[in-house]
């Protein structure tokens, strides 16, 4: 029983950094109807926006996050403004970003070798004890960081009018436009903010993974798996989506293989194409 | 207050606009009216900024607002009430309305501009937390030129505000839009119920195949044999 408690805790944990993934992916296709293939790199940047602040400069990655998020959200604006937004039409955009991927993976490859790279933090296997469960104390904090963006989102997206004017551009765009909201902007802004919430999963990721120029990839799966489990476009979509991935993996490598830690998020992905092709909860809400 | 001259709109290579001319006072209820694919939305798109590809001039108070973009309308005080209402439909009807008044020149009125917005569709402050896409046609269709008016305009443009709405609807909404230009608001109506429209408007243009074709005022055109025969089945 303890054993089962353990991995759902810690499944529900990891399953909030894929929901922050997540969260980034499925804002920018709420907007821009675009699906970000470059998803993934911006996660991988923000991994060694943490490693290099702390090898370096001896920021906690934590703390780093207030470096890899605006960083990226800017690398975000200047890759829509200049890249993104020429595409004309979604299947333009798809194999854009797919380009994207490739050209930023490889632009790492370059600049910082495939190594494989580990973030050792000091208290990185530390433990805090709830009862008979016990949990890594970097995955806590990270998952408290998670809760806190992830309110900070909602609150943005319902009460600030920047927020309102997202949700505006993402339901009737047409519309947004006569109430004076310029939409194209909206959406630059958007794309920044996705890429931001994907380099702060990467910084979270950061202590517990080794980085390397193509992680990316891996993650860009999970995020499509959540997506799909919770709805193309809906926040509370991938936070449930994220947290049955997370825990999906936890329980199958506990009590299945760990070997195959990755390959049921997968399994799941295919089964609910199967059988609930537009997710879980039915039709997709923004 | 509004004067188009020799517009031409096309959507892509196809022409749907080839010579509209005509002019709104301030005060003035105008309607234009015309068969289905006559032009109509476009024109008051293309008035709206939502239509980039166009020829000819628009001026608005005097000023040339022909090359300006949809998102600066509102401010320069253009409001667009669209065809099929185009409500915000997974907002609540009080985040629909904040969002009228999002450009600078309303944001600062807001509360006082909602208070008036409530007072005059009580529907809608009942409903104000309900997402707008759970609301019946005739109720969106009010959260429409609520939403419209919550950007303070000069003018409001108004796209077939009866369409797809129950009957008994109809008429409320026709009243509510004179009442609206009698507190003083200068509308331009494009709208399928002719005989109501005209009974409201002080006059009208009827557009075929994206020209204007015969105009005057409002009575004029209930006693124009065309008009009759075509628009108001008589
Ligand atoms: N998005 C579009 N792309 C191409 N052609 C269009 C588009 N929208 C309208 N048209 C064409 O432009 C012409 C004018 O259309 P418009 O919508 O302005 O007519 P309307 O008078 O508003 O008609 P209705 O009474 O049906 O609303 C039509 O021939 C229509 O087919
Ligand atoms: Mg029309």
């Amino acid at each position: 029983m303890d054993l089962f408690l353990q991995s759902l805790i810690s499944g529900i944990m990891t399953g909030g950094v894929y929901a922050i993934i997540a969260l980034g992916l499925t804002l920018i296709f709420g907007v821009m109807r675009i699906i970000n293939m470059a998803h993934g790199e911006f996660l991988m940047i923000g991994m060694y926006i943490s490693y290099f602040s702390y090898t370096l400069f001896h920021i906690d990655p934590f703390i780093s996050i207030v470096i890899s998020a605006p960083l990226t959200f800017l690398l975000g604006v200047v890759i829509y403004r200049f890249v993104v937004s020429r595409s004309q039409n979604e299947e333009n955009s798809l194999i854009l970003t797919a380009g994207l991927s490739l050209v930023l993976a490889n632009t790492a490859l370059l600049l910082w070798s495939p190594d494989y790279r580990h973030l050792k933090v000091p208290y990185g296997t530390e433990v805090v004890k709830l009862g008979n469960i016990s949990v890594s104390l970097p995955m806590l904090i990270s998952f408290l960081i998670t809760i806190a963006i992830t309110l900070l989102l909602y609150w943005f997206l319902n009460k600030t009018d920047l927020g309102l004017a997202i949700r505006a551009s993402a339901q009737e765009s047409e519309a947004a436009t006569v109430m004076g909201i310029n939409v194209k902007k909206i959406a630059m802004i958007t794309f920044g903010i996705g890429a931001a919430f994907a380099s702060i999963s990467g910084s979270l990721l950061a202590p517990a993974l080794y980085a390397y120029p193509t992680i990316g990839t891996l993650f860009l799966v999970k995020a499509f798996v959540v997506v799909v489990l919770g709805g193309m476009g809906s926040v509370e979509g991938a936070l449930i989506g994220g947290i049955i991935l997370g825990v999906t993996e936890s329980l199958g490598s506990v009590y299945i293989s760990t070997g195959m830690t990755d390959a049921f998020g997968l399994i799941l992905f295919l089964l609910i194409l199967l059988f609930r092709p537009s997710g879980l909860f039915g039709t997709a809400t923004r | 207050m509004l004067k188009v001259n020799h517009l031409q709109a096309f959507y892509g290579d196809i022409q749907a606009l080839w010579d509209i001319s005509f002019e709104v006072q301030e005060g003035e209820i105008v309607s234009l009216i015309g068969a289905n694919g006559a032009g109509k939305t476009t024109t008051l798109k293309s008035v709206a900024g939502l239509i980039q590809n166009k020829k000819g001039e628009i001026t608005f108070k005097g000023e040339d607002i022909t090359e300006k973009n949809g998102f600066e309308m509102a401010g320069a005080g253009i409001s667009y009430v669209p065809e099929g209402r185009k409500v915000f439909p997974q907002m609540t009807v009080y985040e629909n309305l904040v969002l009228g008044s999002y450009n600078p020149r309303a944001k600062s009125d807001r509360e006082n501009m909602l208070e008036q917005v409530y007072q005059m569709f009580p529907r809608l402050k009942d409903r104000h937390k309900q997402h707008a896409g759970t609301l019946s046609g005739g109720e969106q269709q009010m959260l429409a030129i609520g939403r419209g008016l919550m950007s303070k305009p000069d003018i409001l443009l108004l796209d077939e505000p009866s369409l797809g709405i129950a009957p008994i609807l109809v008429q409320e909404i026709f009243e509510k839009i004179k009442e609206i230009n009698q507190e003083g608001m200068t509308i331009l109506l494009v709208e399928q119920h002719v005989h109501h429209a005209l009974e409201l408007s002080d006059r009208a243009y009827v557009i075929e195949h994206g020209e204007i074709a015969v105009s005057g005022t409002a009575e004029e055109m209930l006693n124009d044999e065309r008009v009759r025969e075509a628009y108001l089945g008589i």
